[in-house]
């Protein structure tokens, strides 16, 4: 962990190095150093309490025992768990099908509401990499109204920042998003009490997201971007805008109450 | 607004470069060094009357501060003195209309010269710069201040007494990346310093060629005790007071070894020296140079709690944690004032990238250098540092701790050499303690 307090201009910024397979950093401002502090620790222990829930590639997480044993039985799990997966199956449903935590494979998927089980009638598995970011900077959202904070700015791995109020010389948070193949700058993006969130390919990661219909994986160069209020819609919607084509997202964006959404064609470093 | 320096370097892209434009009074008060005199006064330097000055001592180092100031258009070169001919006819084709001298006291007595570039051996620096400032010239000294701490005494005390302006040649004081480092630092970025290992390693022999034998004393002048402190005077002093820089402290005690290992050439000056400098809070400064391997380089390594900086690389490491690309520059803006678009926003970071300890750039473009050069170097600052001697010069007014600085690297490098010569532990005299950070 590292933590750095900044007196002049009151701001405290923390950074865990290796959580959700990425890094996390935070600035915030509001209370005095140790009750910033204090905050920062309540956010990390929330973050990886989340991680050993969320985590697939982690043998003793709660999502690791539903991969591994449901097909064999019906795995019970704790509420936050059945809750994360119940919100899953929403924006599934809602994205009529391009959000999919299976990768292609939902039908496959048996939920027992009754006695919250989920069982798979074939080898399937829960991925939730376009969910968790989202869903810990919602909490972590959640931790910094309690304590009042008003004015912070949360990265998770890029991919997903949450930013409340505004930069402290701005009326917004200024961000720049980069094409990641040739390290341009495409856009700004102005963030005030919203999040941001970023899916796309590059030239390391050239495919990581599956298209359901064909369970293909996505290899065009594109990135999407969404800003929503909340972090995990705005997370949710970049990984189902990957998978889709913008003629089929358009027909169920409107059912998200976001603030903007873009397409950028990374090859041809225009916004479609 | 005139952002300019008077030779022409923009002072708004030097700060720029380092990151804190938009926040200068915050950066001046840490470094009172780099205050620059006012937009009206800048326009009266330009415009007004040549800043008259003579180079004493024109070898290597003194023709490299020459091919700078030809870049101050403000600044005229009137006179030049060296007692070794070939070094003076060099420096005569630089400045054809300048007037030769081989006696420096003869430079002194014209009235027009109104500043001084000394660059001679260091044993003359003491005598050169006490009789200029005398003579009521503003003075550039090379580094070391002298070759004994009494010597450097008199020349703070002359200098104090003068009214005049003095600078010593430490440019990593106007080092972009150094000035930025320090900030860094100063801010607890990285954490408290925990210790600082110096050193500064080459593999050569040190020396100049000599037309004839009768010459070998006064080229390698560097190699012989009358003239010189060899490595201490000549390459550890802008390290020990990097140390001193980023610690805000003199040490108070130094013990170490010195020997000559493998130049046993006749030289009297150490080619291997090894010292722990201590400072009051048990912070350890360790200080190597060898001159028969080159494999490390030079580099003032200053170990933090919460990471590492290395300002010759330009680089600095945090021990555990990278913050994500974007987020330091994100918080370097917003603790200067600006408000800008930075990129960091996009596809998920692989964890294979966020793993590696690259470290991070301490500015961008920063320049740096081997170390192997016995000259100077580009961009490290000399440039920026004579400019503002000459801006000083014309005004008056004596640059704040500059001096204070090169006076406790100088005093503190000869005291590492008292202690390897007698191989004991060394207080820092009191009787050479001048007011200056923990010895106020």
């Amino acid at each position: 962990m590292y933590t750095n307090y900044y007196p002049s201009s009151g701001l405290f910024h923390g950074s865990i190095p290796k959580v959700m397979g990425t890094q996390l950093d935070a600035l915030f401002w509001g209370g005095n150093p140790a009750e910033m502090d204090e905050l920062w620790q309540s956010i990390v222990a929330e973050v990886i309490k989340l991680e050993k829930i969320l985590n697939r590639f982690d043998a003793a997480s709660e999502l690791r025992q539903i991969n591994t044993n449901a097909m064999l039985y019906p795995v019970g799990m704790n509420d936050e768990l059945w809750n994360i997966l119940m919100d899953c199956k929403r924006y599934y449903e809602l994205t009529e099908g391009y959000f999919d935590i299976t990768l292609g494979h939902w039908e496959n998927v048996e939920f027992d509401e009754t006695n919250r089980t989920v069982f798979f009638v074939e080898k399937t598995f829960f991925d939730l990499g376009g969910y968790a970011k989202g869903y810990a900077l919602e909490k972590i959202r959640l931790l910094l109204k309690q304590q009042a904070v008003s004015r912070a700015l949360v990265n998770f791995g890029n991919s997903t920042t949450l930013a409340l109020g505004t930069h402290p010389h701005g009326n917004y948070w200024p961000v720049g998003i980069d094409n990641p193949y040739n390290n341009r700058r495409m856009d700004n993006i102005y963030l005030c009490d919203a999040s941001l969130s970023v899916s796309g390919n590059t030239p390391i990661r050239t495919a990581h997201i599956v298209r359901p219909a064909t369970k293909e994986y996505v290899t065009t160069r594109k990135m999407a971007v969404v800003v929503s209020v909340y972090p995990i819609e705005a997370e949710a919607l970049t990984t189902a805008l990957m998978a889709a084509e913008i003629s089929e997202a358009e027909k169920w964006l409107n059912r998200f109450d976001i603030v903007e959404y873009k397409m950028y064609d990374c090859k041809a470093a225009e916004i479609q | 607004m005139d952002n300019t320096f008077i030779n022409g370097i923009s002072r708004r892209d030097f700060f720029k470069n380092i990151g804190v434009l938009g926040s200068g009074s915050l950066l001046l008060s840490v470094f009172p060094w780099l205050q620059s005199c006012s937009d009206d006064e800048k326009k009266a330097i330009v415009k007004g009357e040549k800043l008259k000055m003579a180079i004493i001592g024109t070898g290597s180092r003194g023709q490299y501060h020459m091919q700078n100031l030809l870049k101050m258009p403000h600044v005229e070169v009137v006179a030049l003195c060296d007692n070794f001919e070939p070094h003076l006819k060099q420096a005569a084709k630089v400045y054809p209309q300048a007037k030769t001298y081989t006696d420096y006291r003869r430079v002194l007595e014209q009235n027009d010269i109104r500043a001084v570039l000394i660059a001679t051996p260091l044993n003359m620096h003491e005598p050169v710069t006490i009789d200029a400032l005398q003579e009521g010239k503003h003075v550039f000294c090379e580094k070391s201040m002298a070759l004994t701490p009494e010597g450097c005494l008199a020349m703070y005390k002359a200098y104090k007494n003068s009214g005049k302006v003095l600078y010593i040649g430490q440019q990593r004081l106007f080092d972009p990346k150094y000035i930025r480092a320090m900030e860094i630092i100063n801010k607890g970025i990285i954490g408290e310093i925990s210790g600082i290992r110096a050193y500064w390693f080459r593999n050569n022999d040190w020396r100049r060629p000599v037309p004839s034998p009768e010459w070998e004393r006064k080229i390698n002048w560097r190699l012989y005790k009358e003239f010189s402190g060899g490595l201490m005077t000549e390459l550890a002093t802008h390290q020990l007071q990097v140390g001193n820089w980023a610690m805000r402290m003199i040490p108070e005690s130094v013990t170490g070894y010195g020997d000559i290992v493998y130049w046993k050439d006749g030289r009297e000056v150490y080619d291997n020296v090894s010292l722990i400098y201590r400072y009051a809070n048990g912070v350890k400064m360790t200080y190597e140079s060898i001159i028969s391997n080159k494999f490390f380089g030079l580099e003032e390594e200053i170990l933090c709690t919460k990471g590492t900086m290395e300002p010759e690389k330009g680089k600095y490491y945090f021990e555990e944690v990278q913050p994500a690309p974007g987020i330091m520059q994100l918080i370097n803006q917003i603790e200067h004032g600006i408000f800008d678009h930075i990129s960091f926003a996009g596809p998920s970071w692989v964890p294979e990238t966020a793993s590696k300890n690259a470290g991070y750039f301490i500015i961008e473009n920063a320049s740096t250098h081997t170390g192997e050069s016995s000259v100077g170097f580009a961009d490290d600052g000399s440039e920026q540092l004579l400019a503002s001697f000459c801006e000083a010069a014309v005004t008056g007014r004596p640059a704040e701790c500059l001096v204070e600085e090169a006076y406790y690297s100088s005093v503190l490098g000869l005291l590492g050499l008292q202690a390897m010569d007698e191989q004991r532990i060394l207080a820092f005299p009191n009787e050479y303690k001048i007011p200056y950070l923990n010895f106020a």
